[in-house]
């Protein structure tokens, strides 16, 4: 699964006045581009030690594990071999437990968050599971992952190649985006082995805003046109042939995706290109 | 020089234990010598505070040794009993230990159990699991999935130049008693010290409890599964499907989705896919209302009507109701047994209005809470316990009501896995109460279920035993009560708890139950043709192999389109009727699934190949130990499944070996024992059957001993045969006729042969040739009539009935092979024969019944006959037809219209038909 990429932003002309990231990025002698972004981008994190660099050889620091069933799986923190660094392998032995790791981070009410984990699945069932009771009431967001890796039917009897599995050498964007109600300031996140025995490595563990509003000004030239896109290819805006004797551009783009990057891309009337990506660097 | 001689000595010993006698005290004396009695450790209340015993005579006796115990509380007035008693032929020491409560207040008592084996280097099994030691805790879960026995495999504490493996030993509850909470535990770090086995108990004032325990020892070439085998052995009742019950009862289970229209039909489908029972899903028009009656059932809300499903849709008054479920149950009686479903452990908030004591009660005292939606999609329904309270009482009422009007021949009970301690109404002065950590009272749902599975065996339909069909009894006291026991997840997906099941369930057969849906297992969209009919072939001999090893049948839902499954039915029924064992007694390749079926001559070994590579199939079956009193397979020998010769030598070590083809990928070997020659060791030999005669089988075998010896041979013959000859080197002899077998003993040479003769159960007396071309039916129309005997018994109106229809049925299955039994009513019926009273001269060709001493099929001329001495025998001989025939009207499914089979080619015929011919579209 990749990291969902947001619909095209519905297209609005406001002018933002709330201003928490400004870029000048002098593209060109003439034509300048300036990007704010509220939030900026990357977004916080609001896991910690979301990418398991610390911790013991069994846990990572700041996240619990365990399993519903006694001895029913396993943890192991390896500092090498990870999407980036350490990762965590979660094995589960038998079907009638889980086996996750844990945290509980703070988040804002009614708010949009999107919160994933990367996994190499060789077989079972991973989960995303979100949780927090809310004046009562179950908050329950989850992404699921499954791989027939671990199905005794696998390799013997049914190829893994002949299923809906995905590659047990490649890590896969577990996640989703997910909105928290009205009075609710936590979600505890579980990542782990749902009730199937199983067997996979999670790494880069994340939990934060999922959208921004991007505001977009092209100056110091005639300018022809000027396009949004996210680095998926998706075109986020084309402001379309601009009037002749256009110097300035200023637009905002609200609820973009926060897992993106943009391009913005300022042509001048002979053609000429001007680009800036934001963020820059990936 | 004292490790030479103790080897010295110890070979000795060897030499000696093949007498039983010797056995037992060789084994009285290692296993109980220096040990202490097996004294309870008893703690009280919430705080554990020890109760101090003192023993009164016998407590101080040798563990070992049958007699009595007596225990008193040092200032109390608890007096604890130990009465042991050696049973045989098992080498065990019962203990049936009671508690009994002398004083006036009510006592929480916490019992441990704890017994040292002798022995070293001991590994413990908890029941479940193979661990390292740990005290015996109370876990989440703990219970289930496990046999309620803390079990040791070690070696002899006396040292010798090498580890001497020791009988393992156990210490296990009577699966009588039923217990609401209990552990197993065992004392050491890396090794066993002592076993254990912990509960806890409630005595009111004057009350005794009990916890009867047995201590046993078994060989230590079988593993822990030798104490399973050694448990099975001393509680049979519990671990056998209860007598009385229904033979048919062992055979596969489904849904047949049938209705009145298609009934004869529905039998007709059983018997083609080797079903034995059905599940016939919620009856009940309200949940709870088990046996509804004028107090719940309301007209307008509606029932299944005369289809079999568990939809209420259909309007009609009560007695609509039970007049379409006596047809269901009673017309549909002769070819399984349906088992009518309950789920007595929750009811609708409308009956439990009237029952409010049924309600289960939490912890925090507050009842279970209300699920909608759930068994009947407008029910609402709380969890209940079922006994002792006026529900409880009500279900078996209702249970007898079921068994009387509609003459269910089982019950199944649904989500039979299904626990949790109950606080409220019913369980005053129950025997198995438990407390909690809070020192609150409770009673488990699963000592309810059980208890009702006992009441359901108390019911006679028909002369036979109602028989009981459990949906997940993963508990020991649900397992143990359980006739059949439903594994209702994917086999292909989820094992754990496949083996522990199995051990739970002892003999008794186990059946998966998840219909297989290829279509979303397989990638299909982005396979070629060819692989989709791998992947699927794959995943159905992944079934049949899983079925060989577990003692598992698959439901008719996983036998469909596959004529390999279809065929393997009647082989799973055979080797279940003599009971899948623990212990396979052979060993093979690591690489192979091994299994066991039956005892001693009746036995069957089953060897299959899961991987993609051929594996080498020979084997070497186990010897006689210590501690065992299992038959000894050098005595043994064996032919294949089907009567095929198979031979047992000696390799270069001079262990007995049975030579086999290796095994391709995903094959299976079964070898049948044949013949038993007891007093000779060593023996290599020979044997084969000729099993598909139609009026006679022959049984051939020949053997070479060391030299000539006194013995004594048990030769095997099929179920209900009657032996006719025993032909012992060349001397016909005066044999004794076993269940299933024959015997003579006497002088035995070293090189002889033996020849056996017998009349299968069913005597055909006309050529294949001759029972095909009967003229039965000619251009669709029926030729042949039916003709019922005077007098005819009920049977006998089935037996000519399901006779009749058998070319009806074919014939739509011609043009409908795949779908449920009801859409069969829309499909162009075939030739029905016609059934009369009595012949006219206009009729031609004509089957009649007769009476005569034993089953058989003849043919003389225009006239067939079905002869019997009784209407049992008669169906009997119908049905040895019928299986005749099948030969010239096959039908074993076909795959459905779904893009993934129209993709492969299989659509409308069977996965071997598509696998021949890929690209043809012949059935």
């Amino acid at each position: 699964m990749r990291v969902p990429r947001g619909a095209d932003a519905p297209v609005r002309t406001l002018f933002v006045l709330a201003l928490l990231c400004a870029c000048l990025i002098p593209a060109s002698a003439e034509l300048q581009i300036t990007v704010t972004v509220d939030p900026a981008l990357p977004v916080p994190n609001l896991m910690q030690n979301a990418e398991f660099e610390t911790g013991d050889e069994r846990k990572p620091e700041a996240w619990g594990a365990s399993t519903s069933l006694p001895r029913g799986g396993s943890f192991a923190r390896l500092i090498e071999g990870g999407r980036s660094g350490a990762f965590i392998r979660v094995e589960s032995f038998t079907s009638q437990t889980n086996a996750y790791l844990s945290q509980v981070a703070p988040v804002e009410q009614d708010t949009l968050y999107r919160a994933g984990a990367w996994v190499r699945l060789r077989g079972g069932t991973m989960v995303m599971w979100m949780h927090w009771w809310v004046d009562e009431k179950r908050f329950d967001e989850r992404a699921y992952l499954h791989s027939w890796g671990s199905a005794p039917i696998v390799p013997d009897f049914v190829r893994l190649e002949w299923t809906d599995s995905p590659s047990p050498d490649e890590w896969q964007w577990v996640g989703r985006e997910f909105s928290t109600w009205k009075g609710q300031h936590h979600v505890n996140m579980h990542l782990g082995a749902y009730f199937d025995r199983s067997s996979m490595d999670i790494d880069g563990a994340f939990l934060g805003l999922a959208r921004t509003t991007l505001t977009v000004e092209v100056t110091g030239g005639e300018i022809a046109r000027v396009r949004v896109v996210s680095d998926a290819g998706n075109e986020v805006w084309d402001s379309g042939e601009l009037a002749a004797g256009t110097t300035a551009v200023r637009h905002e783009l609200p609820d973009l995706p926060t897992d993106a990057r943009y391009r913005i891309i300022a042509t001048q009337p002979d053609g000429t290109e001007v680009a800036a990506w934001y963020p820059e660097e990936q | 020089m004292l490790a030479l001689a103790l080897t010295v000595a110890g070979a000795q010993e060897q030499a000696d234990v093949y007498d039983l006698q010797r056995r037992v005290e060789w084994l009285a004396t290692q296993a109980g010598a220096g040990v202490e009695p097996l004294t309870p450790v008893i703690r009280e209340g919430t705080k554990l505070e020890p109760v101090t015993l003192v023993a009164e005579a016998g407590a101080e006796d040798r563990a070992w040794q049958p007699g009595e115990s007596v225990w008193r509380e040092q200032g109390g007035t608890l007096v604890v009993r130990d009465a042991r008693q050696r049973r045989e032929p098992a080498i065990a020491l019962h203990h049936s230990f009671s508690f009994t409560n002398e004083g006036d207040q009510t006592r929480l008592l916490d019992v441990i159990f704890p017994w040292k084996p002798q022995l070293r280097d001991a590994r413990w099994w908890d029941g479940r699991h193979e661990r390292a030691p740990a005290e015996p805790e109370f876990e989440v879960a703990g219970m289930s999935f496990r046999l309620p026995m803390s079990t040791a495999l070690g070696y002899d504490r006396v040292v010798t130049w090498t580890p001497r493996p020791s009988p393992g030993v156990a210490l296990a509850l009577d699966p009588d008693c039923l217990l609401s909470t209990w552990t197993t535990g065992a004392s050491g770090e890396e090794f066993v010290g002592a076993l254990s086995f912990r509960t806890r108990i409630v005595l009111d004032p004057g009350q005794t409890v009990g916890v009867p325990l047995v201590v046993f020892t078994f060989p230590h070439e079988d593993g822990f599964r030798g104490a399973v085998q050694r448990y099975y052995e001393l509680f049979p009742e519990r671990f056998s499907v209860a007598e009385g019950t229904r033979p048919s009862l062992i055979g596969g289970g489904g849904y047949l989705f049938s209705r009145k229209l298609t009934r004869e039909l529905q039998w007709e489908e059983a018997r083609r896919f080797g079903m034995g029972w059905e599940w016939a899903y919620c009856p009940a028009q309200t949940p709870g209302d088990w046996y509804a009656d004028e107090r719940f059932y309301d007209p307008e809300k509606g029932y299944s009507g005369d289809v079999d499903r568990h939809r209420n849709t259909v309007p009609g008054s009560l007695e609509d109701y039970r007049r379409d479920l006596r047809e269901r149950f009673q017309r549909g009686w002769w070819r399984t047994n349906i088992a009518y479903y309950m789920l007595p452990h929750a009811a609708d908030l409308s009956v439990l209005e009237q029952f409010p004591d049924g309600v289960m009660v939490r912890k925090s005292g507050e009842p279970s809470g209300i699920s909608v939606g759930w068994i009947k999609p407008d029910a609402q329904t709380r969890m209940t316990h079922p006994w002792a309270n006026s529900y409880g009482q009500e279900v078996l009422r209702e249970i007898e009501q079921i068994a009387q009007d509609y003459e269910v021949a089982a019950i199944g009970f649904d989500e039979a896995n299904m626990d949790g301690p109950h606080y409220g109404a019913g369980i005053d002065g129950d025997p198995a109460r438990a407390w909690d950590d809070e020192g609150r009272v409770y009673c488990a749902m699963q000592v309810a279920l059980a208890r009702l599975g006992e009441h359901i065996h108390q019911q006679t339909v028909r002369g036979y035993t109602m028989a009981t069909v459990m949906n997940k009894p993963t508990s020991y006291p649900t397992a143990t009560r359980a006739d059949v026991g439903m594994y209702e997840w994917p086999i292909w997906e989820q094992t754990d708890g496949i083996e522990e099941l199995r051990l739970l369930m002892g003999h008794k057969p186990m059946s998966w139950w998840k219909p297989p849906l290829p279509e979303k297992i397989l990638a299909w969209e982005t396979m070629s043709p060819n692989e989709i009919r791998a992947g699927v072939a794959g995943i159905y001999d992944y079934i049949r192999l899983m079925s060989l090893r577990w003692g598992a049948f698959p439901m008719n839902m996983q036998v469909w389109d596959v004529e390999e499954s279809v065929k393997l039915m009647p082989v799973l029924s055979e080797m279940l009727r003599e009971g899948w064992q623990a212990a396979p007694q052979f060993t093979a390749d690591k690489r192979l699934w091994t299994a066991r079926y039956g005892q001693g001559v009746r036995s069957f070994f089953v060897l299959a190949n899961p991987t993609r590579e051929s594996v080498p199939a020979q084997i070497r079956p186990r010897s006689t130990s210590l501690g065992s009193v299992s038959p000894d397979w050098h005595d043994t020998l064996f032919c294949a499944y089907d009567g095929s010769e198979r031979t047992r030598e000696r390799d270069e070590r001079e262990s007995s070996v049975i030579p086999l083809p290796d095994l391709g990928p995903h094959e299976y070997a079964i070898l049948r024992a044949a013949v038993e020659l007891a007093g000779a060791k060593g023996l290599t030999g020979s044997a084969l059957m000729a099993l598909d005669g139609l009026s006679e089988g022959t049984l051939d075998a020949a053997w070479t001993a060391a030299k000539a010896f006194e013995g004594t041979i048990t030769a095997r013959i099929p179920d209900r045969a009657t032996p006719l000859t025993m032909v012992v080197a060349g001397e016909e002899r005066e044999f004794e006729p076993l269940d299933g077998a024959v015997r003579w003993t006497g002088a035995l040479p070293a090189e002889g042969s033996l020849r056996v003769t017998w009349r299968p159960e069913v005597s055909v007396e006309a050529a294949r040739e001759q029972i095909a071309g009967f003229p039965f039916v000619g251009e669709g129309d029926a030729l042949a009539t039916i003709v019922l005997p005077a007098d005819p018994t009920d049977r006998d109106r089935y037996v000519a009935e399901h006779l009749s229809i058998y070319f009806d049925y074919w014939q739509r299955r011609q043009e409908q092979p795949f779908g449920q039994v009801s859409m069969l009513s829309d499909v162009e019926p075939g030739p029905r024969l016609p059934v009369v009273e009595t012949a006219s001269a206009e009729i031609g060709p004509r089957i009649v019944f007769a009476q005569a001493i034993r089953p058989t099929v003849q043919i003389d001329g225009q006239t067939l006959v079905i002869a019997g001495p009784d209407d049992a025998a008669r169906e009997a001989a119908m049905l040895r037809l019928l299986e005749l025939l099948d030969a010239r009207y096959p039908h074993a499914g076909a795959f459905p219209e779904h893009p993934m089979y129209q993709k492969a080619g299989m659509v409308g015929r069977t996965l071997e038909a598509a696998i021949r011919n890929p690209g043809g579209t012949n059935p």
